[in-house]
């Protein structure tokens, strides 16, 4: 909690705000990307798409970054950035293999959707571990009974059963 | 089913783009379509959109609304029926699904990006 005390209120809110739009946009691309990298939705680029979306993650944890770095942390950040920073990369390499791999290479797929969901796992703890750490009020994390928990937790599942479909598929051949 | 406000209609299509697909609910209920740009939304998916438009956060209070993903596609536009909001396998019922291409197509008109 010492940390805490070096935040003032504005700061703690441009941090929640950041944190708050990370895990909205993280969880929400669940509605798209799936359906980018399975090639259910044509885009022209989908690889471009994919990192549109994490350089728009990571544009809010640079936020976080120069809020702390600007009230005297220095360089060194809570571990709960670099926890995020690992997760929302797990995620766009995760969606890059699913997009490369899901139809020549599906157990590939299948292998980097564990990851993926590893990653998403992860996130909610480490910004309650962030919002304890920096006294960051979290509530807008969805609780279980939220719209957002289960549309989310229904996208990943679907992707993850058509990835096991793939590779049925591949290995019934 | 009831088509969006024309004005609705042209900020969608006047936002759209090949790499920045939209996102849609239909309220069962009523027939009201919510239609837009997935980035404009924050979030950018059906869940934010329902809270966005109708006020819905709970579960309990989404059973009667469908989600639908539209991009656009060879210079069409092109229909997804799939979102986390849809009952089964995140797919909405066929028919409801033809309905509502049928009477989207027609509004959008021709896909000019």
């Amino acid at each position: 909690m010492e940390q805490a005390t070096k935040l003032s209120s504005a700061e703690r809110t441009n941090i929640a705000v950041a944190l708050s739009r990370l895990v909205g946009d993280t969880f929400g691309s669940l509605a798209t990307l799936p359906l980018v990298c399975l090639g259910e939705l044509h885009l022209p680029d989908p690889e471009a798409a994919i990192t549109d979306h994490f350089n728009l993650w990571r544009s809010y944890l640079v936020v976080v970054g120069n809020v702390l770095r600007t009230a005297g942390f220095g360089e060194t950040l809570p571990d709960g950035v670099k926890v995020l920073t690992d997760c929302i990369t797990e995620i766009r390499d995760a969606n890059r293999q699913i997009l490369a791999d899901h139809v020549g290479n599906p157990r590939t797929a299948v292998a980097a959707f564990a990851r993926m969901e590893s990653a998403f796992q992860r996130i909610p703890g480490a910004v309650r571990d962030l919002g304890m750490a920096l006294d960051v009020d979290i509530t807008f994390l969805p609780g279980q009974r939220s719209l957002k928990t289960w549309t989310h937790e229904r996208s990943l599942r679907w992707l993850g059963e058509r990835l096991r479909d793939f590779a049925a598929g591949a290995a019934g051949k | 089913m009831k088509v969006p406000a024309a004005e609705v209609l042209d900020a969608f299509r006047r936002n759209v783009r090949a790499n920045d697909p939209g996102i849609g609910i239909l309220d069962t209920r009523s027939g009201e379509i919510y239609l837009a740009v997935a980035s404009r939304v924050p979030g950018g998916d059906h869940a934010s959109l329902a809270e966005m438009a109708l006020g819905v956060i709970d579960v309990d209070e989404a059973t009667m609304l469908r989600g639908f993903v539209v991009g656009v596609h060879d210079g069409s536009w092109q229909f997804v029926n799939n979102s986390g909001l849809n009952p089964v396998d995140n797919r909405m019922e066929a028919e409801l699904f033809e309905e509502l291409v049928a009477m989207l197509s027609a509004a959008l008109g021709p896909a000019v990006l």
